[in-house]
């Protein structure tokens, strides 16, 4: 007995193959401890008495073999003795009376029992064993007993080979506090849980057609809202502020084919930039570029930036992608026309400019970008340090606003010291590219050139709103990897699902365009409009 | 007209895995490869081709997803597209009607002088065809559509598809809008002005 256990002292934990277990067998706590500490116990003396018996009945059985453990090298099978079960029945755990602590403090050469006594543990020590097993064998035990006895170790390969696909997931799913599952309703189980799956499978599939057919739905209201738009808006934009009803129509997004030029002129001119702003511009930068002034620096940041720019689509990759260098320009060219305030790049303009791309020419786009970021929100985010002051203050709006219509999630943020810096600045720079599905992403755009920086913070509040039952992780980290779009658990469940995962980052919550403008519009009970422009007048008496 | 270099962008368009990426694939690099990835967002290549009257004819090709995920984009696909090659899949049915939607989609979208050539691809499984040639030729006549039916697979089609369009467009659309010479500057210069996302290729020689 005492070579069981010698023979692979630092085998971590024995591989031991349940082939059956008697569900009807009282259990033994002192075995069961023994057992529960296999996983963390190296000690082969411990599991010795085990294994035999279990290994044999696993033979027979067809139902398919558990493995504790996988680690097993076939050494320390090589029991002394393969005419009886008794003789390979080690006295430790059987017998052991203590918890984990004492049986892993056993000696690992503990004297051998009484033979007769030990050929009686080991069938009842059967039990216990299996005990931890997540699917529980459910041979009689009687049969298991008189199997293990007469044939010992016959399996040794398949101790070492490890375990199957279906042993690795079902002997992890059952507690191990919990006894064993008699085999037919272990069967019983597994066919409803593939069941369970199966028709879990067909609802998302089912759900997932719903979605697209609204969106299709959705999609094809608002291109087919053209007329209306060519009638009522084009004329003069200005009269959806008139006009609720235009208004709402225009929330509902504007027709791809005249979004360029809403965009255009609901983002106005307040720089006065002409036509030929954005040739000028784009020739000093090229001028920089091939004199070798163009900071090296900027330059990088600007790749880095692209290279992040909706990489889904592959319209931006730097060698394939076919608006690569139209963005990359657009960018020199923008950062030459901030060069006169001092400014240098800051991440997240690409984003601005390539959605610009996509929707209009580049000099057109340019100087919307151009516009749209001298709105005073945004050009305090995109400003540097010298609007750090004014960065901080609608830090503190964002708070506020919190406090008032999420007061739950404000609170969990406040206890885990999350400011709205650790989020809001990667929303709104990227005017939320990075983080929400395209489409969802062009409609918000659509409003906020409309309405301009209190529907940037009723986005931003519907996102928080659509995360909400995510939010409250106990731990700080998580909390922060999850508004990253980080969340481990969410992103393997998105790859197990098949869906991609460099769309926007908080797809893989399932944010979509349906869930997100529920959140916008939902927010009409408490948002107003008077409340964001008190406070506006509060923390920015300046602008 | 001689010696001259036009470019073009051409939009790739249809339904999902009716051979889009395929086609230009073959048209490109002569290559066929019979487990294809979907293709995501859009995909991008060059080809020229030589007429018989030495002009050459560069299409930038836009090779779109089929599948309908960001309707937002349409803009950048239509934007400045002097010519779009809609594809259907003559094995099914249900790909032509797409077609259709997809060449509605271009008339009221795109620019009004814009080439569309319907294609039925998949020439190669002509046993299992579902549409049949009088049907699509039936409806590209009436919509004025060019019509040939190609297979990516066996190269069959393929080449004829791109040099009738090449052959059709500097006819229809004038060489000022739409083509950019390379070798001549002034006729570029006209080209700047309305085509902003085409040009910044590599073949240009300079901006100022």
């Amino acid at each position: 007995m005492a070579d069981i256990s010698l023979e692979s002292p630092e085998e971590p934990v024995p591989s031991i193959v349940f082939g059956g277990a008697a569900q009807d067998l009282p259990r033994n706590p002192s075995s069961r401890s023994s057992s529960r500490s296999r996983p963390s116990s190296g000690r082969r003396s411990i599991d010795g008495p085990l294994t035999p018996p279990t290994e044999v009945e696993s033979t027979t059985s067809s139902y398919p073999k558990i493995v504790i453990d996988t680690t097993a090298a076939p050494s320390h099978h090589a029991t002394a003795s393969t005419d009886s079960g008794k003789s390979y029945a080690s006295p430790s755990s059987p017998q052991s009376p203590s918890p984990l602590e004492s049986t892993r403090s056993l000696p690992t050469s503990r004297p051998n029992p009484t033979p007769n006594k030990v050929a009686t543990i080991s069938a009842g020590s059967l039990t216990p064993a299996s005990a931890d097993l997540p699917t529980s064998m459910s041979l009689p035990s009687t049969e298991a007993h008189s199997k293990s006895t007469n044939k010992p170790n016959i399996h040794r390969q398949t101790r070492s080979a490890g375990p199957s696909m279906f042993e690795k997931v079902m002997s992890k799913t059952r507690p191990s506090f919990l006894p064993p599952k008699p085999r037919q309703e272990d069967r019983k189980h597994l066919a409803d849980w593939q069941n369970m799956m199966k028709m879990s499978q067909l609802a998302a599939e089912k759900r997932r057609k719903a979605l697209q057919e609204r969106r299709l739905q959705r999609e094809k209201a608002i291109e087919d809202s053209i007329i209306a738009w060519q009638r009522d808006i084009v004329p003069d934009w200005r009269v959806v502020f008139k006009n609720p009803a235009l208004r709402k129509m225009w929330w509902r997004g504007i027709p791809t084919k005249i979004r360029a030029q809403m965009w255009q002129y609901a983002v106005g001119n307040s720089l006065a930039l002409n036509k030929d702003h954005y040739r000028i511009c784009l020739a000093r930068a090229k001028r920089a570029l091939s004199s070798g002034v163009f900071p090296e620096a900027t330059l990088s940041l600007i790749e880095e930036d692209i290279s992040t720019t909706l990489p889904s689509l592959h319209i931006f990759h730097h060698e394939t992608g076919p608006l690569y260098s139209d963005l990359k320009d657009m960018l020199c060219a923008w950062v030459v026309s901030r060069s006169d305030e001092g400014l240098g790049y800051t991440m997240g303009a690409a984003k601005i400019a390539a959605m610009m791309l996509i929707n209009m020419p580049a000099q057109q786009g340019f100087n919307v970008m151009r516009n749209l970021l001298e709105r005073h929100c945004l050009r305090s985010f995109y400003g540097g340090e010298a609007m750090k002051d004014d960065v901080e203050a609608y830090y503190r709006i964002f708070d506020t606003l919190l406090a008032d219509g999420m007061p739950k999630i404000y609170f969990n943020f406040k206890q885990h010291q999350i400011s709205p810096a650790a989020y809001l600045p990667d929303w709104l720079l990227p005017l939320f590219l990075d983080h929400l599905p395209f489409e969802a992403c062009a409609r918000i755009w659509d409003v906020v050139l409309l309405e301009g920086d209190s529907f940037l913070y009723r986005a931003a509040l519907g996102i928080l709103a659509v995360l909400e039952p995510r939010l409250f992780f106990p731990d700080r980290k998580e909390l922060l990897e999850l508004l990253k779009g980080e969340n481990k658990a969410a992103i393997s469940v998105a790859q197990r699902d098949g869906r991609a995962l460099d769309g926007g980052r908080y797809e893989i919550y399932g944010v979509d365009e349906e869930t997100i403008w529920e959140r916008i519009e939902s927010m009409e009970d408490w948002w107003k409009e008077s409340t964001w422009t008190r406070l506006i007048q509060r923390e920015l008496p300046d602008i | 007209m001689s010696n001259k270099q036009y470019q073009f962008k051409l939009v790739l368009l249809g339904e999902s895995a009716v051979g889009k990426s395929s086609l230009v694939l073959r048209f490109v690099k002569d290559q066929f490869d019979d487990y294809r990835e979907s293709t995501i967002g859009a995909a991008f290549l060059t080809q020229t081709v030589t007429l018989e009257d030495q002009t050459t004819v560069k299409f930038e090709i836009w090779d779109t997803a089929g599948q309908e995920r960001y309707k937002s984009l349409a803009p950048m696909y239509y934007r400045n597209a002097n010519c779009a090659v809609v594809v259907y899949d003559i094995t099914q049915t249900a790909s032509l009607e797409k077609a259709r939607t997809w060449i509605r989609e271009l008339q009221r979208q795109a620019d009004p002088s814009i080439v569309i050539a319907l294609c039925g691809n998949k020439l190669d499984l002509a046993a299992r065809r579902q549409v049949s040639q009088e049907e699509a030729k039936k409806y590209a006549d009436e919509e004025g559509l060019m019509w040939m039916e190609t297979s990516a697979k066996t190269g069959e089609g393929v080449a004829e598809v791109f040099t009738a369009i090449a052959k059709k467009l500097p006819l229809t659309a004038l060489p000022s809008r739409a083509g950019a010479g390379r070798t001549a500057a002034g006729a570029r210069a006209g080209v700047d002005l309305n085509k902003q996302a085409a040009n910044h290729g590599q073949n240009e020689p300079c901006n100022c």
